[in-house]
C-alpha cells in the first residue's frame, strides 16, 4: 500500500479510500474467481526421467507483460472508444491498456523489486 | 524497503564485498523478502477484505496463468512427437500453477536435461517479456499418486547424485495416521531399491 502510494505521488494520483467490508463477514460470497489449474495427474511409477519445467515469478512476471493495474483497467463500457491496438483483453474478458500506452504502477513497482532483487542475488 | 536509485547502488556495492557468511545471510533475507513482496502484489488485489482490491486483476492474472499452462502442455506434446520426428511422444503427466512434468521419452538423465532446457527457451519464446519458463529438475524414477503428492529421485545436475524428494507424501495431511505414513515410507524406499 505504501508502495502505491509513493508511485502514485509521481503520477499525481490519489488512492480512493474504501471502505472495509469486514466486521463478522469473513469472505464475501458470490464474487469469487476462478483460481489455479491443476492439471490432472497421470498415476504412475516412472521409471523414465520426468523433467519439470517451472514459471519463475510466475504472477509477478504475468501482471508485468500484460500491463495489469489499477491505473491501466479500462472499463466494459469504453472499450470501443479505445484504438484495438492500443490494449488487450485478458481471458476473463477484462480489457487493459499496453505498456507503450501507459505503464501500470503496479506493473513498474514488480520492476523495481525484480531488479533490486536480481542486482542483489 | 526504499528502492530509490541509492537504493539499488547500495544494494549491488553490498553485493561485491560480502563476503562472510553473515552478510550473505542478510543478502539472502532482503532477496527474499523482495522477492515476497513481489508475489504478494497479485495477493494485494485479490484480497476482498482489503484495502483496494481489483478483481479484475487478479481475475485475469490467475486466467492467463491457466491459459499459459495449457498452452504450454499443448505446445510440449505437439512438437516433441513422433510426427515431428522424435523417437517418442512427450507427455505432460502433470502441472501445478506454475510448473508441468514431462516425461520426454529418453531413458537418459543428461539427455532429458537437454530437451528440458530446449523446450523451456522455444516455450519462453511465445510469451511476452519477462515472462519465462524455466527447466529446474529431472526425476527419476518418479511416483506420482495424484496431485500435490509425488516423490522422486531429484536431479539437479546428470553429476551430482540424485536426492530424495518428497511432497505431499510424507507430511501429508496433519491427520494423515503414523501407521500410513510408515507405510507409504517403506514403500517408497522398496520402489528405489528395486
Amino acid at each position: 500500500m505504501s508502495q502505491l502510494m509513493r508511485k502514485g505521488k509521481h503520477q499525481d494520483l490519489v488512492l480512493p479510500v474504501k471502505e472495509r467490508s469486514g466486521g463478522g463477514g469473513g469472505q464475501l460470497g458470490g464474487n469469487e474467481y476462478e483460481g489455479a489449474t491443476v492439471l490432472d495427474a497421470i498415476s504412475g511409477f516412472y521409471e523414465e526421467p520426468i523433467a519439470t519445467l517451472d514459471f519463475a515469478s510466475l504472477y509477478p512476471s504475468i501482471m508485468q507483460a500484460h500491463n495489469l493495474c489499477y491505473t491501466t483497467l479500462v472499463p466494459r463500457d469504453q472499450v470501443k472508444n479505445f484504438n484495438p491496438d492500443h490494449v488487450a483483453t485478458s481471458p476473463t474478458g477484462d480489457t487493459f491498456v499496453k505498456p507503450e500506452v501507459r505503464k501500470g504502477v503496479l506493473p513498474e513497482i514488480l520492476t523495481e523489486l525484480l531488479t533490486v532483487r536480481k542486482r542483489n542475488f | 524497503m526504499l528502492l530509490g536509485l541509492q537504493a539499488r547502488k547500495r544494494a549491488k556495492a553490498d553485493l561485491k564485498k560480502a563476503t562472510d557468511p553473515m552478510q550473505r545471510a542478510v543478502l539472502d533475507g532482503r532477496q527474499l523478502a523482495l522477492k515476497i513482496s513481489a508475489n504478494s502484489v497479485y495477493g494485494f488485489t485479490g484480497a476482498t477484505v482489503g484495502q483496494l482490491p481489483c478483481l479484475e486483476i487478479s481475475a485475469s492474472v490467475t486466467s492467463y496463468g491457466r491459459q499459459m499452462i495449457d498452452h504450454t502442455k499443448s505446445m510440449v506434446e505437439r512438437h516433441y512427437s513422433k510426427a515431428n520426428g522424435f523417437s517418442h511422444d512427450a507427455q505432460v503427466v502433470y502441472g501445478d500453477t506454475d510448473s508441468v512434468f514431462v516425461k520426454f521419452g529418453p531413458k537418459d538423465v543428461k539427455e532429458s536435461m537437454k530437451i528440458g532446457e530446449e523446450a523451456s527457451a522455444m516455450v519462453t519464446k511465445t510469451f511476452l517479456s519477462p515472462i519465462k519458463l524455466e527447466f529446474e529438475k529431472v526425476y527419476c524414477p518418479l511416483l506420482l499418486i495424484t496431485k500435490k503428492r509425488y516423490a522422486g529421485l531429484k536431479y539437479l545436475d546428470p553429476n551430482v547424485p540424485p536426492k530424495m524428494d518428497a511432497t505431499g507424501v510424507e507430511t501429508g495431511p496433519r491427520l494423515a495416521s503414523a501407521v500410513r505414513v510408515f507405510v507409504l515410507r517403506c514403500l517408497i524406499r522398496l520402489c528405489w531399491s528395486q
